[in-house]
């Protein structure tokens, strides 16, 4: 798959492309976790880690492929730094034969800070108690990328309803996080 | 991120596309002068970004599970490669094919056959009346608003608060049930609604008999479920138990 069309697929959340890009590249992460001590519930974890780590990245502009392999290089090195993170966290006797030549520089580069961090968990914790048709709402206009005119056809609504409704599932969204970051209650 | 600010609607419109980089030229000259100029502007441009983020990381999450499934059994080939002949390996795929084969017929000749039943016959209960009066009773009549309205989250979220206070409550208990079921959560749903179903006294014990029928149906448990379906009196049980007899 060429450069360009990975790099709009995994902008624009395409779903071809994303299920293309993480089945083409989690056998090499998987074979290095496993001929490093890890299980292949080790591998599914790091995997999924590193693949949504490379996605937010490409989301906040902070990394764009530059060849054909940078996409599957980036996934593996995450992936290789998080195992390898993880191995030294637990003290695996293991560890220290492990090589320690990567340079953590790119795959560490922090994504967010630490409140932006916070405040994005709290989207991701509260979005899951948002009710079921904001959140219908708010996936197909942010995740399925479908226009106004789109939803309101598929709920029976004028798209001037649907913009308003969005607003407010929005609005709905942004009081329960801030709610719960000050109260720490729903 | 102190939040103590609004964003209005058109702010919320301007931001995103500033997000999705849709705004005119002179657009965004006065939109990056104003981040330039104004703090909490910044603030606000932020805060989009991270919930517009978070959004579409939850539904990619969901997402992740579906293509690793994609992965099944090329793990398994690959694993296995270094000890094992290829006359073993091509012995070990064709089973795995025959098995999956198998596997999809079972589940799509018997178990689909069941569903589709559930499908065809689950309809949730409309709810009732709200008139939004007093104390636990505002309360439960703001859970079935949100009932009514599809918002069976919000709904479980209200009832389970008010489940301390009215602790024999079998209407609150039904609708909790009723909620539960059409989020798919099995277990709540049946905990819910097998003490009504079991206690004819109770009210909405027959209803409780048509639900839990209908959910044990989609399980495959035929004779469970047709107990509870002909106890249930439901207009619909009769041609239900008929379609399951032929």
């Amino acid at each position: 798959m060429d450069i360009e069309r990975q790099f709009i697929g995994l902008k624009e959340s395409d779903e071809k492309v994303l299920q293309y890009i993480y089945v083409s590249n989690y056998p090499k992460v998987e074979q290095f976790i496993l001929g490093n001590s890890g299980t292949t519930d080790d591998a599914h974890d790091i995997y999924q880690e590193a693949f949504l780590a490379v996605w937010r990245n490409v989301q906040l502009d902070k990394f764009r492929p530059q060849n054909e392999t940078a996409v599957a290089g980036y996934i593996y090195q995450i992936a290789r730094n998080k195992w390898l993170d993880q191995l030294r966290s637990v003290k695996n006797k293991k560890t220290a034969d492990l090589p320690d030549e990567i340079s953590h520089q790119l795959a560490d580069t922090p994504q967010l800070d630490d409140a932006e961090m916070g405040y994005l968990e709290l989207v991701k914790e509260e979005y899951e108690r948002l009710g079921d048709p904001c959140r219908e709402l708010l996936n197909r206009f942010y995740f399925k990328k479908e226009s106004m005119r789109e939803i309101a056809a598929h709920f029976s609504w004028t798209e001037a309803s649907a913009k308003n409704n969005k607003y407010r599932c929005l609005q709905r969204l942004r009081n329960m996080i801030i709610n719960k970051k000050e109260n720490g209650i729903p | 991120m102190k939040q103590e600010y609004d964003i209005s609607p058109d702010e919320f419109d301007l931001i995103e596309r500033y997000l999705g980089k849709t705004l005119t030229g002179e657009e965004s000259v006065a939109f990056e002068k104003r981040l330039q100029e104004e703090p909490v502007w910044k603030e606000k441009v932020n805060e989009v970004n991270l919930l517009m983020l978070g959004i579409r990381e939850t539904a990619l999450v969901e997402k992740l599970e579906g293509f690793h499934h994609a992965l099944a059994g090329e793990s398994l080939i690959k694993k296995t490669k270094p000890v094992i002949s290829m006359v073993r390996v091509w012995l070990v795929a064709a089973s795995c094919i025959a098995l999956l084969g198998l596997g999809y017929w079972w589940l799509m000749g018997n178990e689909s056959k069941y569903e589709k039943m559930y499908a065809a016959y689950y309809q949730p209960d409309p709810g009732l009346p709200t008139t939004m009066s007093v104390a636990n009773n505002y309360q439960f009549d703001k859970g079935m608003v949100a009932y009514k309205a599809g918002d069976y989250r919000e709904a479980t979220d209200i009832w389970l608060g008010l489940s301390q206070s009215m602790p024999a409550n079998d209407s609150l208990f039904y609708f909790l049930g009723m909620a539960e079921l059409a989020l798919q959560h099995r277990d709540k749903a049946l905990n819910y609604l097998k003490p009504l179903a079991d206690d004819p006294q109770k009210p909405y014990s027959k209803e409780a008999c048509w639900y839990s029928g209908l959910l044990l149906l989609k399980e495959g448990k035929t004779e469970e479920a047709t107990a509870f379906i002909r106890r249930s009196q439901h207009p619909e049980s009769k041609k239900l138990l008929l379609e399951l007899n032929q």
